[in-house]
């Protein structure tokens, strides 16, 4: 009688897409540094278009990184060259793509120690992971990736996990009140590999916008919706980060 | 021709006199004339001689007078009114004599209280007229009339709708002080009850205010037991719900927050129960609910939107009353009794939800309810002096007893009230009352508070001042304290920003006068002057144009800040004939006070009120509107039509994913910009009769422009909904069973569609175009109820009856909101995607609250 959700159909009104998404974060990790660029589409479950021939590079301090398309993944863009993002230098993105150059600058964030995490039990020994304890922290905001993986113990179909989640320093009415969340279930023994990424202010406000609008949208406390903001220029998406981050692999127990 | 001392027969004729008044027939039409040629051409066509002092009537005034075949009795009747003379026959010849002061008609005051005979209740908006004349008052808010009128007999007659109408024969030699009772017609038979007349009808309405009253509330189908006051709200032309499950409302297009209820003077900043369900005002403790949409009177505001105005009732002054309802989801209890008979009485209300049964199998962990407590006092000291005490305590508390987690609320008002008459023209009604509301959200040791108190004293007058003038003035001292928001939090997570509790200080002074032309010209003009002050200590800051901190301000105690705005009202009331009306209104309305939400959700959610204050000016707004009332008197109906156009400035509007909770930068959060709307609103009401009820159409339009959003071009605003359709209907099936049917179809509420999507690590992100570019489907409700009568006697003394009701029987799914951003799960509802490698495709998802709802309530009274 009270409160009923499901699933529809609804026809949206499309926008002018098509536009260059871009879907980078460099590190200070020593590596070949990646940057994938799409393009924007209609529908909600559509496939993004790769963006194949442009051309990439990252500027910083006099020194130019460049970015070459990878062969067997549409859209990845790799540098040529291993190399770390530094402390208090400026890193420019420069795309060029169809006769226009797409420009966005970021510079290093700093990272905190990972803390402790643990998992929950379920009654049938089971494990799930809540990140409450995560969401506020008024002075090192983070972004978590947390790549689980139980092939080893399972043959099930679904053996891989991908969970983000994030520390801001600021509260949402959303975030507190969140609408109810696909509960990620692994078996004790899992593999977890975490990446924690340091966040900027810019950055982290991207993020923000981001959680607002796919992770905690849809609960009973929503807010008006709006576009996330980009720090790409020439009216693209997306946004170019450089993030201090920390790895950590455990066992799930 | 004129001398001192001189004294002029005019000589015209004088033999057939006598004969002439009943033969002849006098027709003139002349303009601007001396009137000694009117004297001339009438002594010409009538045969009859004038005489009079020239000093005293100057022959030479000129006039403009037209009589058509008239006798000469009447001409010289019509002749007289114009030059304020009167006349006399003395043997045929007639003598025109100047009305000196001393001879106009003496006036004096007729004044007291209308109250119900068997409760002693005071009756507010009954009706005071005089016996074959247009002339008549009203009693005010509590009971009260005061009319001139000229010494002599007169008869009175009393009326109220719902009981029987009295006359009373005077004699006004002096001033007199009456007080009556009517006598109520027994309960729910609307087809016997006393209608007003229509001059009395129309009389009684005044631009943009529409009463609501209690018994129209309770005669509603009911959701879970209760009627609920924004329900009732909704049914009107120009008041909008937000949806299913919420408190909130919109009237004319104006925000939430611009909506003022008072219970009594004092502010109730959130009248809702169970995040809207229910209502804080008890039903059976309002006396009447009005409601002002436009030409809000000077002595109240400050809300641009509308101002709710409950007064509740004093209780029986005569004897023991025990009356209650009984729901399997809510009880609610009553208790009237005379403290001193006819004197002083209390009145006690209590009311408590009882459905943990309900949830007791699902989630025995949820301890969830919510209880009224309402008391009001009131005593006659004298014929002089009154006073009342009302208190009204109202809370809400939802939690998990496992995880701690819950949120609850709290509505705390009082008033003291003082009633003095300082004579048969001076009323006043002095009054201290609070008005404070608290918020509370605890999700294990992590406690979110924020509240809002008002202290306030008033004092209104009410000047009678003659029969065609009233004048009501007064003055208002209010200091407001806002807890924006506090955080107690788990210390392992992290220290909370501070944020400083602010007060303000307003105050204002109002006049308002209304005055009536003639018997169909009525015309009210006023002005409220209001001072708001932000007093220190205080800690605000400076933004510049990027809305970043320029400067940070740390003031000492007293004043630091201040708004003295002006905010004139104009009414003009024009009757076209006996049955219909024309009324037109402008007015400038200002708000101080202002929540802080970028939540569309229909929730109560984190409340934040904020003050105006240097970075926040005061929000305008001014309201230009045009109603028509005609009553048909055949089908008995009433049609009301009304069109308006109001602009908004200093709307509050919100950058994209503004951080509005525990942020001490909050207003560089805020955007401001400007709002317009504009509708026609009709409405077919049948008020008497078996079958009775109105039907409501609106045509409303809202949108905003704020600077720097949607590209600064104009949206529709979330409450533009541009048809809306209501319709109610009572029908007595039998002598004690009756029907009662509620039909309301509206356009569904805007929302911002996403236009496109794209990919960031491996999640989907929406792209939005322009702001609230969708809309949800429009919004469809059919609620119906039977009450049976259990009393087979109406004049019974223990009353009772069953009411079975459904809410939404048609089961229409009223979509609340939609969401892109869910995978759907096999017979669950659909969730938010977790894990990013799951390729479960995302859906659409819509929600909605209430499909049916059927409930069964016993009441009663002793």
């Amino acid at each position: 009688m009270l409160s009923c959700e499901e699933a529809t159909d609804w026809e949206l009104e499309t926008g002018e897409n098509g536009k260059l998404v871009v879907d980078a974060i460099l590190t200070d990790e020593i590596d070949h540094q990646k940057i994938r660029l799409s393009l924007s589409y209609d529908e909600l479950n559509g496939i993004a278009p790769k963006v194949l021939d442009a051309n990439v590079w990252v500027e910083v301090n006099g020194a130019v990184f460049p970015f070459t398309a990878d062969e067997n993944n549409f859209g990845l863009y790799i540098s040529d060259d291993p190399f770390e993002v530094l402390n208090n230098l400026n890193y420019q993105l420069n795309i060029e793509w169809q006769g226009q150059l797409y420009q966005a600058d970021s510079k290093l964030s700093t990272v905190f120690p990972i803390p402790a995490i643990t998992f929950e039990q379920r009654t049938d020994s089971t494990l799930t992971f809540q990140e409450v304890p995560f969401l506020y922290n008024p002075n090192q905001q983070a972004m978590y990736e947390m790549e689980i993986d139980w092939s080893h113990l399972s043959n099930d179909s679904i053996t891989r996990a991908k969970i983000v989640f994030f520390t801001f320093s600021t509260l949402q009415e959303s975030e507190l009140i969140r609408p109810s969340r696909e509960t990620v279930i692994f078996p004790k023994g899992s593999r977890v590999f975490l990446t924690k990424y340091g966040l900027n202010e810019d950055f982290a406000e991207y993020l923000r916008a981001l959680a607002i609008e796919i992770y905690w949208d849809g609960g009973a406390f929503y807010s008006a919706s709006s576009s996330l903001p980009t720090n790409i220029s020439s009216d693209a998406l997306g946004y170019f980060s450089t993030c201090a981050v920390l790895r950590d692999t455990l066992i799930a127990e | 021709m004129r001398k001192p001392g001189f004294i002029l027969f005019f000589l015209l004729g004088s033999v057939y006199w006598a004969q002439a008044q009943h033969t002849a027939n006098i027709t003139i039409d002349v303009s601007n004339v001396p009137l000694n040629e009117v004297l001339n051409e009438i002594s010409r066509q009538s045969g009859a001689d004038f005489s009079f002092n020239p000093q005293q009537i100057d022959p030479q005034q000129t006039i403009s007078y037209k009589v058509k075949n008239a006798r000469l009795e009447r001409a010289l009747t019509i002749l007289c009114k114009k030059i304020n003379s009167e006349y006399t026959v003395i043997e045929g010849q007639i003598i025109l004599k100047l009305i000196k002061e001393k001879d106009l008609p003496l006036f004096y005051t007729l004044s007291g209280f209308v109250g119900d005979k068997t409760t002693g209740e005071s009756l507010i908006g009954a009706s005071v007229s005089i016996s074959g004349t247009p002339r008549g008052v009203f009693t005010n808010a509590f009971g009260y009339y005061s009319i001139q009128l000229e010494a002599g007999p007169h008869e009175l007659v009393y009326s109220y709708v719902g009981y029987e109408l009295e006359r009373e024969k005077i004699e006004l030699k002096t001033n007199v002080v009456k007080n009556l009772s009517l006598k109520s017609v027994p309960i729910d038979l609307p087809d016997v009850i006393i209608g007003l007349s229509l001059k009395t009808k129309l009389e009684s309405r005044h631009a943009g205010e529409k009463e609501l009253k209690p018994n129209e509330l309770l005669n509603m189908p009911e959701f879970a037991g209760e009627s609920g006051l924004v329900k009732g709200l909704q049914s009107l032309p120009g008041v909008k719900i937000h949806s299913d499950g919420s408190a909130f409302f919109y009237v004319r297009g104006g925000e939430r927050d611009q909506n003022l209820v008072i219970i009594d003077d004092a502010p109730i900043y959130n009248p809702s129960h169970l995040f809207g369900f229910y209502s804080t005002v008890i039903p059976d403790f309002a006396k009447s609910i009005k409601v002002y949409k436009s030409d809000i009177p000077t002595d109240l505001g400050d809300r641009l939107s509308s101002i709710v105005s409950i007064r509740t009732k004093d209780g029986n002054l005569n004897k023991f009353e025990f009356s209650g309802a009984i729901n399997p989801l809510i009880n609610r209890f009553s208790i009237e009794t005379p403290i001193v008979k006819k004197k002083g009485s209390i009145l006690v209300s209590w009311r408590r939800s009882n459905f943990e049964w309900l949830y007791r199998k699902t989630a025995p962990e949820s301890k969830i309810g919510f209880g009224d407590f309402n008391f009001k006092w009131n005593h006659k000291l004298n014929r002089k002096n009154r006073i009342f005490f009302t208190t009204i305590f109202s809370g809400d508390s939802f939690t998990n007893s496992v995880n701690n987690t819950g949120i609850g609320w709290a509505n705390f008002a009082m008033t003291l009230r003082w009633n003095h008459i300082f004579g048969p023209k001076l009323f006043s009604n002095t009054t201290i009352y609070t008005g404070n509301y608290g918020y509370r959200l605890s999700f294990a040791n992590n406690i979110w508070q924020s509240g809002i108190g008002t202290l306030s004293f008033k004092t209104d007058f009410t000047h009678y001042l003659s029969p065609q003038y009233k004048a009501k003035f007064g003055l208002e001292s209010q200091g407001y304290f806002i807890n924006p928001g506090i955080f107690t939090l788990d210390p392992s997570i992290g220290i909370l920003p501070e944020i400083n509790a602010n007060s303000s200080r307003k105050f204002t002074l109002y006049y308002q006068g209304t005055y009536e032309f003639s018997k169909r010209l009525k015309a009210r003009a006023g002005l409220r002057m209001v001072n708001w002050s932000n007093q220190g200590p205080a800690t605000w800051y400076r933004f510049d144009e990027n809305h970043t901190v320029q400067d940070t301000v740390n003031t000492g105690v007293g004043e630091y800040h201040n708004y003295l705005k002006l905010d004139p009202r104009f009414s003009i009331q024009y009757d076209l004939d006996s049955t219909s009306q024309l009324k037109s209104s402008f007015g400038w309305y200002h708000q101080y006070l202002q929540l802080i939400s970028n939540s569309e959700s229909p929730f109560t959610s984190f409340e934040v009120w904020l003050p105006a204050s240097p970075n926040i000016k005061p929000q305008a707004a001014w309201q230009l509107d045009l109603s028509y009332l005609k009553y048909l008197t055949k089908p008995k109906l009433e049609l009301t039509a009304a069109v308006y156009y109001k602009k908004y400035f200093n709307q509050i509007d919100y950058r994209p994913h503004p951080t509005t909770l525990l942020n001490p930068l909050i207003e560089g959060e805020l955007r401001f910009g400007s709002m317009h709307s504009y509708g026609l609103e009709l409405m077919l009401k049948k008020e008497l009769g078996r079958l009775n009820g109105w039907v409501g159409y609106t045509y409303s339009r809202v949108k905003r422009n704020t600077p720097g959003l949607n590209n600064d071009a104009d949206y529709p605003a979330f409450q533009d909904r541009p048809h809306d359709f209501s319709m109610m209907l009572n029908y007595r099936l039998k002598r004690r069973t009756f029907l009662s049917a509620y039909l309301t179809i509206f356009s569904g509420s805007t929302f911002s569609a996403p236009t496109g999507f794209y990919t960031y690590n491996d999640q989907t992100i929406p792209i939005f175009d322009e702001k609230n570019n969708g809309r949800l489907p429009s919004y469809q409700r059919l609620d119906l109820a039977i009450k049976f009568i259990l009393n087979k006697n109406p004049e019974a003394k223990y009353k009772h009856s069953l009411t079975f009701s459904v809410y939404n029987f048609l089961a229409h799914k009223n979509i609340l909101f939609v969401n892109f951003n869910k995978i759907p799960r096999d017979d669950a509802k659909p969730v938010v995607k977790a894990n990013l490698f799951n390729e479960t495709a995302l859906t659409a998802s819509q929600t909605d609250l209430i499909r049916f709802f059927p409930s069964l309530t016993y009441k009663f009274k002793l």
